[in-house]
C-alpha cells in the first residue's frame, strides 16, 4: 500500500512539475516575444503583419475576379474559402516559424538551452509551452484579421463574407482550434528536434514548412487542384483538415467528417513529434549539439 | 589634402567595397543551401498566388505578373536582412566594433554590402524566374531589352539606396532589429504589388498609389511587367524611370547622412558594442 502511494504521490509531482514547466513556458514565452518593445509598438506588430497578408490575399482575389469576371454568387463563395484560409492559415505559421527559431534563440542567442534542459522537467513541456504562447499571439492576430478584412472588403470591394452568427457551428469551431494548435505544435517540436541536431538551418528550415503548407494546405486554392500525387500530399496534412473544419462551421455545415481527420492527423503529429524528439534528444547529448555556441 | 592622398583614400575604399562584396559573394559556395532555399521558398508563396489566379480563371499574364513579381521579391528580401539588420547582426557577431576601428569609410562598406548582395541576388532571381517560367505556362513580350536593363539597373540603385538608409536606422535598435525587419515584409508586399499591378490598377485609389511609390519596388515590378510582359517601350516606363531616379536621387544622400548621424549616436549612448538588449 505504501508503494502505491508512493508511486501516485511521484506521478503527481511530475505532472505538477510538467504543468509548471508548460505554464513557464507560456510566460517566458510571452515576455521574450513582447518586451523587445513597448506594449503599443508590440500590438502594431502584433496586428499589422496578419493583416497585410489577409489584405494582400483579399487584394489578389479582387484584381483575379475582376480580371476573369466570374459570377457574383461564385465569387463571394471563393472569397470566403481564401479569406478564411489566410486569416487561420495564421495558426499554423505562426506557430511552427516561432518554434523552428527556438533553438536558436535559447542556445546561440541567449544561451540559456543547457539551463533549460538541466532543470528537472523535460525540455518538452517548455516547448509545448512556448508553442501555446504563440497560439495566444496568433489568436489575437486572427481575431483582428478576421474582423478588420472583413470590413475593409465588404466596405471597399462589396466583398461579404457568407457568415451568419445563427448558423456558425460554434461546438465544432471552438473544438478545431485546440485541436490544430497541438498539431501545429507537435510540427514545431519536429522542427526545434531538427535544430537541436543541426546548425544555421533555422530560417529556412521554418520560411520552406511554412511555403510548402501553404501551398499544400488549401490555403488559397484546393489542393485538388494541384497535380496527383502532391494533392495526396495536402490531403493528408492536418492544416488542410484544420481549415476543412474551420470553414465548415463557420458555414454551419456538418464539419465533424473533417474533424476526425483532423484528430487522427493531430494524433498522428504528436506521436510522431514525441518519438522523433526523444530520439533526437540523445543524438543531440551523444554530439554535444546542445550547449554548441557558435552557429552564425 | 593633396591628390594622392585622395587617390590614396579611393583605393582604400574601393578594396573595401571589394572585400566586402566578396563575402556576399562567397557566401554563395560556402553555405549552397541557403542559395538553394532562397530560390526554392519563394517558389512555394508565388506558386500558391498562380494556383489562386487559376482558381478564378484570370487571364495568362497574371501568373507572369506573379513570377516577375516573386523574382523581384528576393531583392526585397536582401534588401531588408541583408542590408538593413545587417549592422545589427554585425553588432551581434562582434564585427562592428572592427569596422568602426578601422579607417574604411562607412558608406565602402555599406557600398560593398550594397554590391555583393546585388549581384548574388540578381543570380537567385533568375533562376527564381527560370524556374517559375519552366513550371507555368506563362509568356513574355519583351521588345525593349534596352528600357529594361535600365529600370532593373535603377530599381536596384534605389533599392539597395534604402538599403543603406535602414542600415544606419538599424545600428540604433536591439532585439528589435529582427521584428522591425519581419515587419517591412508583407505590408510592403502589399503594397508593392508583388503579385498583383498596383501602379497600373483601377482599383487602387492615387492616394494608394502614391503612398506605395514611395516603395522602389513598386516603380520598379511595375515597368518590369510593363516591358517584359505586355510588351511596352521606353515611352511608357518614362514617368517609373523618373520616380526611380528621383529616389535614387534622394536616398543615397539620405542614406549618407543618416549614417553619420547614427553612428553618433550609437556612440554617444555606447550601444556600438552593446548585444542582448
Amino acid at each position: 500500500m505504501a508503494v502505491v502511494d508512493g508511486v501516485h504521490k511521484m506521478r503527481s509531482v511530475d505532472t505538477y512539475r510538467t504543468v509548471r514547466a508548460v505554464m513557464q513556458g507560456i510566460w517566458l514565452g510571452w515576455k521574450v516575444e513582447s518586451n523587445w518593445t513597448n506594449p503599443f509598438v508590440f500590438l502594431t506588430y502584433l496586428i499589422a503583419k496578419p493583416i497585410a497578408s489577409v489584405i494582400l490575399v483579399g487584394l489578389v482575389f479582387v484584381i483575379g475576379s475582376s480580371a476573369s469576371g466570374i459570377s457574383d454568387s461564385s465569387r463571394e463563395d471563393l472569397f470566403f474559402y481564401t479569406f478564411t484560409g489566410a486569416v487561420f492559415f495564421i495558426y499554423p505559421a505562426t506557430i511552427t516559424i516561432s518554434l523552428a527559431y527556438l533553438v536558436h534563440e535559447d542556445r546561440a542567442k541567449y544561451e540559456a538551452l543547457k539551463h533549460i534542459y538541466i532543470t528537472p522537467s523535460s525540455l518538452k513541456p517548455y516547448i509545448v509551452g512556448r508553442g501555446i504562447a504563440s497560439a495566444i499571439n496568433a489568436s489575437v492576430s486572427v481575431v483582428v484579421s478576421l474582423l478588420v478584412g472583413s470590413i475593409i472588403f465588404s466596405n471597399y470591394f462589396a466583398l461579404h463574407l457568407p457568415i451568419h452568427a445563427s448558423r456558425v457551428d460554434y461546438l465544432a469551431l471552438i473544438a478545431s482550434i485546440p485541436l490544430g494548435v497541438a498539431a501545429f505544435i507537435s510540427l514545431g517540436m519536429i522542427l526545434y528536434a531538427i535544430n537541436l541536431v543541426t546548425f544555421k538551418l533555422q530560417y529556412s528550415l521554418s520560411e520552406y514548412t511554412t511555403g510548402i503548407l501553404f501551398l499544400l494546405s488549401g490555403v488559397v486554392f484546393p489542393s485538388s487542384m494541384l497535380p496527383y500525387p502532391v494533392s495526396l500530399i495536402g490531403e493528408a496534412l492536418p492544416t488542410t483538415h484544420f481549415l476543412n473544419v474551420v470553414r465548415a462551421s463557420l458555414m454551419g455545415y456538418n464539419a465533424y467528417g473533417s474533424m476526425a481527420y483532423l484528430l487522427l492527423s493531430t494524433i498522428l503529429m504528436i506521436v510522431i513529434a514525441l518519438i522523433f524528439m526523444k530520439r533526437v534528444e540523445s543524438i543531440a547529448r551523444i554530439k554535444g549539439t546542445i550547449d554548441r555556441k557558435a552557429e552564425y | 589634402m593633396g591628390t594622392s592622398d585622395i587617390m590614396d583614400d579611393l583605393i582604400l575604399n574601393m578594396k573595401v567595397v571589394y572585400a566586402r562584396a566578396y563575402v556576399r559573394l562567397k557566401g554563395l559556395l560556402r553555405e549552397p543551401h541557403w542559395s538553394i532555399a532562397e530560390v526554392i521558398i519563394p517558389l512555394l508563396s508565388l506558386s500558391a498566388y498562380v494556383y489562386m489566379y487559376t482558381m478564378l480563371n484570370a487571364p495568362a499574364e497574371y501568373m507572369a505578373f506573379v513570377i516577375v513579381g516573386g523574382a523581384m521579391l528576393a531583392f526585397w528580401s536582401n534588401v531588408l536582412w541583408g542590408m538593413s539588420a545587417q549592422l545589427y547582426w554585425e553588432k551581434e557577431t562582434g564585427m562592428l566594433q572592427h569596422y568602426m576601428l578601422s579607417p574604411a569609410s562607412r558608406m565602402a562598406v555599406l557600398l560593398g554590402m550594397a554590391v555583393g548582395g546585388a549581384l548574388n541576388t540578381t543570380l537567385r532571381s533568375i533562376s527564381i524566374l527560370l524556374v517559375g517560367t519552366l513550371l507555368f505556362p506563362v509568356e513574355y513580350n519583351l521588345i525593349d531589352i534596352n528600357a529594361l536593363l535600365i529600370v532593373f539597373l535603377l530599381t536596384i540603385t534605389a533599392l539597395y539606396g534604402m538599403g543603406m538608409l535602414f542600415a544606419s536606422l538599424f545600428l540604433l535598435y536591439g532585439r528589435e532589429a529582427t521584428h522591425i525587419a519581419d515587419l517591412l515584409q508583407e505590408p510592403i508586399y502589399l503594397f508593392s504589388g508583388i503579385y498583383y499591378p498596383v501602379l497600373s490598377s483601377q482599383i487602387f485609389s492615387q492616394a494608394v498609389k502614391l503612398v506605395a511609390s514611395i516603395i522602389p519596388l513598386t516603380f520598379g515590378i511595375d515597368a518590369i511587367r510593363l516591358l517584359l510582359i505586355m510588351g511596352r517601350g521606353i515611352g511608357d516606363v518614362t514617368l517609373h524611370i523618373l520616380g526611380l531616379s528621383l529616389l535614387v536621387a534622394i536616398l543615397l544622400p539620405l542614406a549618407y547622412i543618416a549614417l553619420r548621424r547614427m553612428e553618433e549616436i550609437s556612440k554617444r549612448h555606447g550601444r556600438l558594442t552593446l548585444r542582448w538588449q
